[in-house]
């Protein structure tokens, strides 16, 4: 669950978020869209504890993602909100030297998992993604369908509560958008909350759910289509 | 952290080093080359060090009393140079015995011995030590204006050139150690730089999934750690091989260090073990402080 209430974030004077509040409930679909500058990253950062919101005197900022409060939390307590969530980048992000199969173990690996565990549940969110073939391969070896496939088995492997993608379509041809949205949908079907960055009304009609919309800070529009 | 986890972290750090090899390499090689210069300054000082307390294991001053200086004088003086700060023994050294001596050491000048009868021609002496090599002057001074003393003398300027040249070895090699340890420390922060560099990728995924600020770190450290193991091994090899020829050479000049009293070097197989642990030590101290400095700079959570 996200609960912001008057956020304000600022880089020096100008507010990329201006006192914007916004709460997504569990099992939630959420489109946010909005033009180059609205504020659409500074959101995304400031949900996984990359950036803070502003300390304003007599304003109650409320910030809290998946139970933890990031007005309050330390240094300690990131890494563990951050595992919580699940984070698909527009470029994918995958490591060029390392196989499917170890693109995805090591979002585990890196949080200390345990080998059995890994082993068991790699493969599993593969199969979920239809990668059981592509194990072996590397990225380069895959069509940009795949490798965004890759991309969200990675998101999925610690079962986030939360899925943040980040214009996960914006690379992709027609056929891949739609399988990437339709997968992000089915996500989202067995309870995961689910956060779309994007551009593409079109999708976005197509696809439906809840849309909200920024420019220059502010939420203009939270409507359901 | 599972033991797993630590495996996983090891073998990344051995994995950057072969993905940043180019740098490695670079890297490697100056590190095992400052490290045998801070090898052979560290060795060359032991050396001198040994040499100037095999000296001072024959700092010895004689002491020659005046001809017709009585029994109780010279037990006085004895008395007195005991009681002189900086003086650790002293001992009696008679005509007698003395003329004993040369005549012992020289068989071939029997016969000149024998123009010179039973009397002694040499004088009755002292022979002192000096504790602190480094005071032997005020000593000295002191001594001089005793009574009774007919000449004092002291291997006085060759110890003055070697305490003199100890001192300046010591300054010149921590100078040349604190500058090497520098050079060695930017290049190990420079090749992590490039490491973290090309690793920003997976920092980057790392940071987003949740992973601690230590567990990112550390294939860096090890990376570091490994490098400085490897380039100490290597200049101890490199130590090894070129000690002894080193040392072969210069004991050639046998005349030379003979006439300064000097026994001989301090052989290899006496400082391996310690050579060794040093340049590991070093290695890996110097590279892994390193590399957590520049991973302080450039790993964010
Ligand atoms: N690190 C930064 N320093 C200064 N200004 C920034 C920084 N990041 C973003 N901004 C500014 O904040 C505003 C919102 O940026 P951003 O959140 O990246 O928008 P979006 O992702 O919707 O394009 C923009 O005007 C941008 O120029
Ligand atoms: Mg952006």
């Amino acid at each position: 669950m996200v609960e912001l209430s008057h956020v304000t974030v600022s880089y020096g004077e100008k507010h990329a978020l201006n006192d914007i509040s916004l709460k997504v409930n569990d099992g939630e679909f959420t489109f946010i869209s909005g033009d180059n500058g609205a504020g659409k990253s500074t959101l995304i950062k400031l949900l996984i504890g990359d950036v803070k919101a502003d300390k304003i005197d007599g304003v109650d900022t409320v910030v809290k993602v998946n139970g933890h409060d990031l007005t309050t939390i330390n240094q300690r307590g990131i890494p563990e909100l951050r595992r919580t969530i699940g984070f698909i980048f527009q470029d994918f992000k995958l490591i060029d030297s390392m196989n499917v199969f170890d693109n995805v173990a090591f979002v585990l690996r890196s949080i200390d998992a345990s080998t059995r565990y890994i082993k068991k549940r790699v493969p599993q969110v593969i199969g979920l993604m239809g990668l059981q073939s592509k194990v072996k391969q590397y990225p380069s070896e895959l069509s940009g369908g795949e490798q965004q496939r890759v991309a969200i088995a990675r998101a999925l492997v610690t079962n986030p509560q939360l899925i943040i993608a980040d214009e996960p379509t914006a690379s992709l041809d027609q056929r891949a958008k739609i399988e990437t949205l339709k997968l992000l949908k089915e996500i989202n079907d067995k309870g995961t909350t689910v956060m779309v960055i994007s551009h593409e009304h079109e999708l976005i009609q197509r696809f439906g759910g809840r849309l909200v919309n920024l420019r220059s800070g502010v939420i203009t529009h939270d409507i359901h289509i | 952290m599972r033991l797993s986890s630590v495996g996983y972290l090891f073998r990344q750090g051995v994995r950057n080093i072969w993905h940043n090899r180019i740098m490695s390499v670079a890297s490697f090689c100056i590190l095992t080359v400052s490290l045998l210069l801070i090898g052979f300054t560290v060795l060359f000082s032991a050396n001198v060090n040994m040499i100037l307390s095999s000296v001072e294991d024959k700092n010895e001053v004689i002491i020659y009393i005046k001809d017709n200086t009585s029994n109780e004088d010279i037990v006085v003086l004895g008395d007195k140079l005991r009681g002189t700060a900086n003086v650790s023994e002293v001992n009696f050294y008679s005509k007698e015995q003395a003329f004993a001596d040369i005549k012992k050491n020289m068989t071939d000048a029997e016969e000149i011995f024998s123009y010179l009868g039973d009397e002694s021609p040499l004088p009755d002496a002292y022979r002192i030590r000096i504790a602190d090599i480094d005071n032997m002057s005020a000593t000295l001074m002191a001594i001089n204006g005793y009574e009774n003393i007919e000449k004092v003398k002291a291997p006085y300027d060759f110890v003055n050139v070697l305490t003199g040249l100890n001192s300046v070895i010591t300054i010149v090699s921590a100078v040349i150690l604190a500058a090497l340890i520098v050079v060695s420390f930017v290049i190990i922060s420079n090749t992590t730089r490039a490491s973290v560099d090309m690793r920003k990728r997976e920092i980057t995924i790392m940071r987003f999934v949740g992973a601690t600020k230590t567990f990112i770190k550390i294939p860096f450290f090890i990376e570091g750690l490994v490098m400085g193991i490897l380039a100490g091994a290597a200049a101890y090899v490199l130590t090894w091989l070129g000690y002894d020829s080193l040392i072969s050479i210069l004991s050639s000049e046998t005349t030379l260090f003979a006439a300064m009293g000097v026994s001989g070097f301090i052989p290899f197989s006496r400082l391996a073990l310690y050579t060794l642990a040093g340049y590991v030590a070093v290695g890996a101290v110097i590279s892994s402080i390193g590399t957590v400095f520049s991973t302080r700079k450039y790993v964010k959570v």
